[in-house]
């Protein structure tokens, strides 16, 4: 009877598709299933008996192990990620669930581990990303993906470009690439931040200067715009420039010549210019602190960014892809934020925009010791108040929004998936979705 | 005289070298264990490994599982390595000075499977499996 039982559950195990193998108290491996000998490239008959380590040979077994952690903690442990180099060498990435293996007595006798291939979600992840992601720029705001379309057109024309958005929403990113994907892309890339320097020196800066045009000045110093020459210059914070200086950056714009300081003869200039401002131009031309005439020589094309508070929708996103590029800059194989984190980062108002949400992601990889970012990984200012795990969402419909958002990433946005995971009808989620302004990708 | 390193798990080879965190470095003279230290790695992907080895003049490495990846880059660094071996640091060690490294009970499972399948392409021919021939220390 006892053979005959145990045969059974070697037919189920070898059935499913998920990886599984159970160990004794000495790490020995005593089952191994179909699914684990493919996923491995090692046979049964190889596993069984060996260490699970010297079969596994996962990233997380000497640092990290996930049923190490269910012996001494007595709790199961939940889709760790992690990759196993199988026995052709390849890195294969899996998620790991463990749970303790007990007797009729309740007492434990070793583990069970079963693991997911994820290469071919990595895919998916791969390609998803590829379809939100232009130029190192990822979003799948509606306003953002219009701009990802007009820029290669934007790009081509070599007109001057004005980009206006709040600090941190990704400005120079998108002039790197209106100049990547412009014809003058393998010459110069040069930025220059105008509100850095004071005016004289930025003027030295910008146009260079002639041996002898002042103390100290013993030889010819190239400017930004000589460095720049046939590519491209990025004269950010442009609203920051003194009146003076705009007068002059009026004249390279109009006649494409300029003068080093102390120099007798105008060089020509064959640059093309993408300027930024954090600040509104439009006002600061009415009130008089920018003059109108260069104004509209940089406006020719306008590209508005959108402030992050603005395009929500795009958090989850960019937390992921955080994730895995500290997870390659500082060696660390964390795998995701907890729902609580989610819902405290979408609730946040980040008027520092992506550079701020990058920051709390580093700041949060610094603490966290584990595998998933916890509500005290973050920074204090984001973190919510004691006693309130989701302080920031002060009304219902701020909860809905929070819960609907987790539950589409959960389903990468499947809304008829979600709408069964919500118990509701998928056209009431839909009316949900429309009413609190969340967006999705269907 | 060479040097012989091995990552360090416990006493035991690390089953994984890409992310292991310890080095075992032994100088090796004639067959003879001159002198051994036990080293940190820093976690600095599969260049830092590189890197933290050739600058520590390693001329052979015996590991566990290893990426190609890696491999790769080892090979092209000058460092000869023998992979998907298993065991106490301190027997691999004796194993490797008296030539007997290929024994089964060296090898990490699936390293036979590896050897059928590639008929001693990878790690049977790389430790000498094919012309029988032990790679002891010369």
């Amino acid at each position: 009877m006892t053979d005959k039982n145990n045969d059974t559950t070697e037919i189920i195990l070898d059935s499913i598709a998920d990886g599984v193998f159970t160990v004794d108290r000495d790490w020995r491996i005593t089952s191994f299933n179909r699914a684990a000998e493919e996923i491995t490239g090692i046979l049964k008959e190889e596993a069984i008996g060996q260490r699970c380590c010297d079969v596994f040979h996962a990233s997380i077994c000497e640092t990290n192990c996930a049923l190490n952690e269910t012996f001494e903690t007595n709790r199961p442990v939940v889709n760790r990620t992690a990759y196993i180099i199988d026995a052709d060498g390849v890195r294969v990435p899996i998620s790991i669930s463990t749970a303790v293996l007990r007797d009729k007595k309740g007492d434990a006798i070793g583990g069970v581990e079963t693991f997911r291939d994820l290469s071919t979600i990595e895919e998916l992840r791969r390609e998803l990303e590829k379809k939100y992601s232009f130029h190192d720029i990822i979003s799948k705001n509606s306003e953002m993906l219009r701009i990802f379309d007009i820029l290669p057109g934007v790009a081509e024309s070599d007109s001057t470009v004005l980009i206006e958005g709040e600090t941190g929403t990704g400005k120079e990113l998108i002039a790197r690439a209106l100049h990547n994907l412009s014809h003058r892309k393998d010459k110069p890339f040069v930025a220059v931040n105008c509100g850095a320097l004071p005016d004289t020196l930025l003027e030295s800066e910008l146009f260079g200067y002639k041996a002898g045009a002042f103390t100290d000045a013993r030889k010819d110093k190239p400017g930004r715009f000589a460095v720049a020459e046939s590519g491209t210059i990025f004269l950010d914070e442009i609203a920051d420039i003194s009146p003076a200086l705009q007068v002059r950056l009026l004249r390279v714009i109009q006649e494409r010549t300029y003068e080093p300081l102390g120099a007798t003869e105008s060089v020509q200039a064959d640059v093309r210019i993408v300027a930024a401002s954090n600040r509104n131009l439009d006002k600061l031309v009415k009130s008089g602190k920018f003059r109108e005439d260069l104004y509209y020589r940089i406006n020719v094309i306008r590209v508005k960014l959108p402030p992050l508070r603005e395009r929500k929708e795009d958090i989850p996103l960019l937390v992921d892809h955080f994730i895995r590029r500290f997870n390659n800059l500082k060696k660390k194989l964390i795998a995701d934020v907890s729902p609580d984190v989610l819902a405290v980062l979408v609730g946040y108002d980040y008027p520092g925009n992506i550079r701020e949400l990058e920051n709390i992601i580093e700041h949060a990889f610094v603490l966290c010791r584990g595998t998933v970012i916890d509500i005290e990984n973050l920074p204090e200012n984001v973190r919510p108040e004691e006693g309130r795990p989701l302080a920031r969402l002060t009304s219902m419909d701020d909860v809905e929004v929070a819960f609907i958002t987790e539950a589409l990433r959960r389903n990468n946005f499947n809304r008829k998936k979600t709408a069964q995971e919500l118990g509701m009808h998928k056209t009431t989620l839909w009316r949900k979705m429309k009413k609190l302004g969340i967006q999705s990708t269907a | 005289m060479k040097k012989v390193a091995i990552p360090i798990w416990d006493g035991r080879i690390s089953p994984l070298m890409d992310t292991a965190c310890y080095l075992f470095v032994a100088d090796i003279d004639e067959g003879r264990v001159v002198s051994k230290e036990t080293v940190g790695i820093p976690r600095a992907g599969i260049p830092g490994h590189v890197s933290f080895l050739t600058d520590r003049h390693i001329d052979v490495l015996i590991c566990g599982a290893i990426s190609h990846q890696l491999e790769r880059m080892l090979a092209a660094s000058g460092i000869r390595s023998y992979p998907w071996v298993r065991g106490e640091v301190d027997e691999v060690i004796a194993a490797y000075c008296n030539g007997v490294l290929q024994n089964d009970n060296f090898l990490l499972p699936g390293c036979g499977r590896r050897r059928r399948r590639e008929r001693g392409q990878r790690c049977g021919r790389r430790m000498g499996f094919g012309a029988r021939k032990l790679f002891k220390e010369e």
